[in-house]
């Protein structure tokens, strides 16, 4: 208990070990809420279009009924009117009313990309209706109502029924980036274990302590210290940012356990690593983590979707994803199956490197000190 | 006769293509403050490493106790403590908590601990600096790593140069610390390359050079072993060729020398020819300026030996 007790001293007071466990995660937490605050205040614009008949197409003028003042700002012109608004910028396009409806617009842009949307879904939509109708008219009906609930644009929901905010996915990042910095600290209990790493450790290896024993209460402690940390992370979260994470409280709870497991395990391997020089070592345990950490999307929002269409084994493995996964199936997809399957990875990498770390160090004799 | 506390035979190690330790062997008798001089690099840090079983070797056996050493021998382990040439200790925490951690790692028995620890902290004089951290401790650093190592008053101590860097007072105190630990019953292993610090604190010694154990002894045996006695230095003395010859000619003379207006005189065998030279130079009438003499030092030995300096 002397051991343990002694070990939790030392690894709290060190100042290098809070700071990329906590301080700098809460620092981007910051930073991101800042960044996201000002994109949540902007609110939508609808498109000025302006429309103009030039053969009546009813179904048309339905269509443009339902989105005008949802997503566009129609206003019926003649063609001279609308060609001089279009031409000073008063309409991003001119939708004239036919029996297969066209747009013109002057420029390229989110604008004009979203009128063109919108004016293919139309005709996608009417192609479908026309076939149905020809092929099976006593679907018509039916096809009607599901296509009309289809293009709702106005509202994204989840299977789960909860709101999907895009944001969130940088603060799952985040957490993931949280937990894998745990490295930072398991890198330094490797070292101390680690007789040609320091003379520390040297003494530590010298004295009737089981290796294992060492090692487990070194892994135990940096374990329980930055589960901690990340459980404080959480709690800043939650009750400073008003970012709501606690779908499934004891869901949470072991995936930040898994995640603290994980980034300890990691820095442990990495600290008894004696053939890479130290520098190296620092460098890795903070460049992984944010490796890891972008590539589940914590830097740019789409990168984990690139990921999982070019090389989704990584998404597999990447402890920041597997996370960030674990955070999707607790709070905006309830998935009990996928939550099992990120949680069984993580302890599997977790499992895996504390095996590499016993074995490198147990009943060693080196080469040089 | 004493018990061997530590054993080596025919220790062989290589670091890549340099041989390392050449076949050392040493023996380690109870009571002992037994000293490993030589220059650095001659392998003493090395024989420890392997001593303590923290380093592979090639070859040979390494026995603590009558018992072969190796990673697992927890029970030979805590018999020994390890004081470290550079400081060993945890920059978070305490002195107090250092010492009793390091000593937790060997006792479990919490008075028994307490009682031991406090002594560490009397006997290194580490009273009024109990709640420092070790960067706060100017000259308390080298004895909070001694203490570190010697808290769990183990019977055989291993000292790995500890006076490297260390001012002549602190030194004196360390090496007085010694032969403190060596009265209450601990064997002393104490390895430096500073020949004085061996002569005046080993009682046996190991003169170890590019690995091989060259010579080993009291520092008198050590001493005797070499032609070289007495030396007798001559400083501000002018010489002809001639009066050199004379000189060289007189009893148990073995080697002169004369550079700049020193002359150095080797004889060989005792002492006292310190006046046989001085009668010389007044029958001579040579005038001189000032006149020493000196009996062998290690230095003299190892250079004899290895035919370098012990400082190189």
């Amino acid at each position: 208990m002397t051991e343990i007790r002694y070990r939790f001293l030392q690894v709290l007071r060190n100042r290098g070990n809070i700071f990329w466990a906590l301080i700098f995660p809460i620092a981007l937490a910051l930073l991101f809420n800042f960044s996201f605050k000002d994109l949540g205040e902007e609110t939508w614009k609808n498109i000025p279009a302006a429309v103009v008949i030039r053969n009546k197409n009813e179904t048309f003028e339905l269509f443009l009924k339902d989105i005008d003042g949802e997503l566009i700002e129609a206003e019926t012109m003649g063609e001279e009117e609308a060609a001089h608004a279009l031409d000073s910028g008063k309409v991003s396009g001119i939708y004239y009313e036919n029996e297969t409806p066209s747009l013109t617009v002057a420029a390229s842009g989110l604008s004009q990309t979203v009128l063109a949307s919108a004016l293919d879904s139309y005709l996608g939509d009417v192609s479908l209706l026309a076939e149905v109708a020809d092929e099976r008219p006593e679907g018509f009906e039916a096809a009607v109502r599901l296509l009309a609930e289809q293009n709702s644009y106005l509202r994204e929901e989840t299977l789960g029924g909860k709101t999907y905010n895009y944001t969130m996915d940088y603060f799952y990042a985040l957490i993931g980036m949280a937990c894998f910095f745990g490295c930072f600290m398991g890198m330094e209990l490797g070292e101390e274990c680690t007789a040609n790493q320091s003379v520390l450790a040297a003494r530590r290896s010298i004295a009737p302590v089981r290796k294992g024993k060492m090692v487990l209460t070194d892994m135990l402690v940096g374990f329980s210290v930055q589960f901690c940390l990340v459980l404080a992370l959480l709690a800043f979260l939650d009750f400073v940012l008003d970012i709501r994470l606690s779908g499934n409280l004891i869901a949470t709870l072991l995936v930040c356990a898994c995640g603290s497991l994980t980034g300890v395990s990691f820095g442990i391997v990495l600290g008894c690593a004696g053939r890479i020089s130290k520098s190296i070592r620092i460098g890795l345990s903070i460049s992984v983590p944010l490796l890891c950490s972008f590539l589940a999307g914590m830097m740019i929002g789409d990168m984990k979707q690139i990921v999982e269409e070019r090389a989704p084994l990584i998404n597999r493995v990447n402890p920041s994803a597997v996370i960030s996964d674990a955070f999707y199936y607790i709070n905006i997809y309830p998935d009990r199956r996928g939550l099992a399957r990120c949680l069984a990875t993580l302890a599997g990498i977790s499992f895996g490197l504390a095996s590499i770390a016993f074995l490198m160090m147990r009943r060693t004799r080196y080469d040089s000190l | 006769m004493a018990e061997e506390v530590v054993k080596i035979r025919d220790l062989v190690k290589r670091y890549g293509d340099v041989l390392a330790l050449d076949h050392l062997d040493l023996s380690v008798e109870e009571g002992e403050i037994f000293g490993l001089l030589g220059p650095n690099g001659s392998g003493k840090s090395t024989a420890i490493g392997c001593l303590l079983a923290l380093l592979k070797y090639d070859r040979g056996t390494v026995e603590v106790f009558g018992r072969e050493m190796t990673p697992s021998a927890y029970a030979l382990k805590g018999r020994i403590g390890v004081v470290f040439q550079d400081v060993a200790v945890f920059g978070q925490m305490s002195v107090y908590e250092n010492i009793d951690y390091f000593c937790g790692l060997y006792v479990k028995d919490k008075a028994k601990r307490k009682q031991m620890v406090d002594e560490a902290i009397v006997f290194t004089g580490l009273e009024e600096q109990l709640k420092k951290r070790p960067r706060q401790l100017s000259g308390g650093l080298l004895r909070l790593n001694i203490a570190c190592g010697i808290a769990h008053q183990p019977e055989l101590i291993i000292m790995d140069e500890p006076t490297v860097a260390v001012d002549p007072q602190s030194r004196n105190h360390i090496l007085e610390g010694i032969r403190e630990l060596n009265r209450r019953g601990s064997t002393v292993i104490y390895t430096t390359h500073y020949m004085e610090e061996a002569e005046q604190l080993c009682t046996r010694l190991t003169i170890i050079d590019r690995g091989r154990n060259v010579a080993t002894g009291t520092a008198e045996q050590l001493k005797a072993m070499i032609r070289t006695g007495e030396t007798v230095t001559i400083e501000g003395i002018a010489l002809d060729e001639e009066r050199i010859q004379g000189i060289r000619s007189m009893p148990d003379v073995f080697e002169t020398s004369y550079r700049d207006g020193v002359l150095k005189i080797r004889f060989s065998g005792g002492r006292n020819h310190l006046l046989e030279v001085l009668h010389g130079l007044e029958r001579e009438q040579i005038t001189f300026g000032r006149v020493f003499s000196e009996m062998p030092t290690l230095n003299d030995v190892f250079l004899e030996i290895t035919g370098k300096e012990l400082r190189e």
